[in-house]
């Protein structure tokens, strides 16, 4: 009797231990102030119950357009920021460096990531920055410029939200 | 004068000059100078509706030649008691977006669109904080309008619906329109709004610019396929309309937003068929990845997606389309 109860406790654990991938997910990554300085995608909180909670479409410059989100996670409570390259133009030579940041306002904590793209940034490139306290008013930017030549009207948008 | 009062007045002398050096002597202040090393503030259009306020205003950061950013400002709405209506320090309930101005070298175009009550609470004061360009949160200026903000609703517009898009709300400043409003969207999925007011002739006279999803961390609202949103149309940059020129139709698209990273599920159901539809199985625009838990997910690289994957992806991105004819 007492082998049979310990088959039985032991099939118990083994079936909590292998659910399915879903089932063993206890909760968010991370919540709030604990996701700062993560990158979403190796966290549960990037994935499609994401949003874009604020955009502009017309966010123009000398280089062309870019579009800028503020991207954020209801299931971690963080925040984001992601840009992307809407179009490009000549002048003084062409993009060649995309960058994003997020501020939290009042904690004042920024993360920031860009890169330079050889030989020129093209349409469709994208990228976004570590994540910041959702809990927090949330300044995202965007912008692309000539890493050799940056003036006032590079295209480049920030979304408090 | 004992020895004891002496020092207390000298405590307090210091403390004050402590702060004054801090800059927080700066807030709080009423009144619509500008430093000479700060910021430079103009208020332009100062707008409300029932449910929603346009506040667009530029700076000068004229001693910030080279590029500064946006400087986070605090926005707020009073009331003639001079009670808070409405505030930007209120996550969810306002958005700022900033640009620069263009052939105004150093002038950043600011507007925020605040939601609230102001049907029964109309706001009669607008005061702006902004912060240096490179120290935010730092020496701030604090500026108050000297003017009203206006009562600006389009009446004819409010409660305009065409099957599951309907306008709860609308205003016009000058050639700017902005509403409030909501879709019935295919799913609570990811969802950006693109689109254009389009003239009798059918030209599309503004296009749809900034927009938003007010209370998007208010529990529900972005688990909700009802989606409501502020939303802005400026004059169409390649095709501007007169200025007599009235709308007579909106048109409202939506796409689904790639996300950074897709559930295995999601992939394998949605995306997977349409990457070998397009022979791109084996590209390697997506990369699988294992979280700690065990979850799998298939992330986009920074970088982003190349053309063909996305338009591979268009059946699945692409959303409803709603035309509302103007009154």
């Amino acid at each position: 009797m007492r082998r049979i109860w310990m088959i039985l406790a032991l099939t118990i654990l083994l079936a909590a231990g292998m659910g399915t991938p879903n089932a063993l997910a206890s909760g968010p990554s991370c919540k709030g102030i604990s996701c700062r300085g993560i990158w979403p995608e190796s966290t549960n909180c990037a994935g499609t119950h994401a949003h874009t909670v604020q955009g502009a479409h017309y966010a123009n410059g000398n280089w062309g357009r870019i579009y800028v989100e503020l991207r954020y996670s209801g299931y971690c409570v963080s925040n984001w920021s992601r840009v992307s390259v809407v179009r490009t133009q000549y002048w003084n030579g062409w993009p060649n460096y995309l960058y994003a940041y997020a501020h939290e306002q009042w904690n004042n904590y920024t993360q920031d990531y860009g890169r330079s793209y050889s030989p020129y940034l093209g349409v469709g490139a994208a990228l976004h920055t570590r994540m910041v306290d959702g809990y927090d008013i949330v300044q995202a930017c965007g912008g692309m410029k000539n890493y050799a030549y940056s003036g006032w009207y590079d295209p480049w948008s920030c979304y408090e939200g | 004068m004992s020895r004891k009062s002496g020092l207390r007045i000298f405590a307090l002398l210091l403390a004050v000059a402590a702060l004054a050096a801090a800059g927080w002597w700066q807030f709080g202040r009423p009144a619509s100078v500008a430093e000479a090393q700060g910021p430079r503030l103009r208020f332009q259009t100062l707008a409300y509706s029932d449910t929603f306020a346009v506040v667009v205003f530029d700076v000068d950061y004229a001693r910030s030649a080279h590029n500064p950013g946006c400087a986070p400002t605090d926005v707020t709405l009073l009331d003639a008691d001079g009670k808070v209506l409405a505030s930007s320090r209120q996550k969810g309930a306002a958005f700022t977006q900033c640009a620069p101005r263009e052939n105004q070298p150093t002038t950043a175009h600011y507007q925020t669109m605040l939601v609230g009550d102001f049907a029964h609470h109309p706001p009669t004061k607008v005061q702006v904080a902004v912060a240096e360009a490179q120290r935010p949160n730092a020496v701030r200026d604090v500026y108050l309008s000297a003017r009203a903000p206006q009562h600006a609703t389009l009446d004819k517009w409010r409660g305009l619906q065409n099957g599951r898009l309907k306008i709860k709300d609308a205003l016009r400043a000058g050639q700017v329109f902005y509403l409030q409003a909501c879709q019935k969207l295919p799913d609570a999925g990811d969802w950006t709004p693109s689109g254009n007011l389009r003239l009798a002739d059918g030209t599309p006279g503004w296009v749809l610019n900034v927009w938003a999803v007010p209370y998007y961390n208010a529990p529900g609202v972005l688990t909700s396929a009802q989606r409501c949103f502020l939303v802005q149309f400026i004059p169409n940059p390649d095709h501007a309309p007169g200025t007599r020129a009235t709308p007579a139709q909106m048109q409202i698209t939506w796409q689904r937003n790639i996300p950074e990273c897709i559930e295995d599920a999601v992939f394998q159901k949605h995306v997977a068929p349409l990457l070998a539809k397009a022979n791109l199985s084996k590209s390697p625009a997506f990369h699988k990845i294992t979280l700690p838990d065990g979850e799998v997910q298939w992330c986009v690289p920074q970088g982003g997606l190349p053309a063909n994957v996305r338009k591979a992806l268009t059946p699945w991105t692409a959303g409803p389309t709603t035309t509302l004819a103007l009154p």
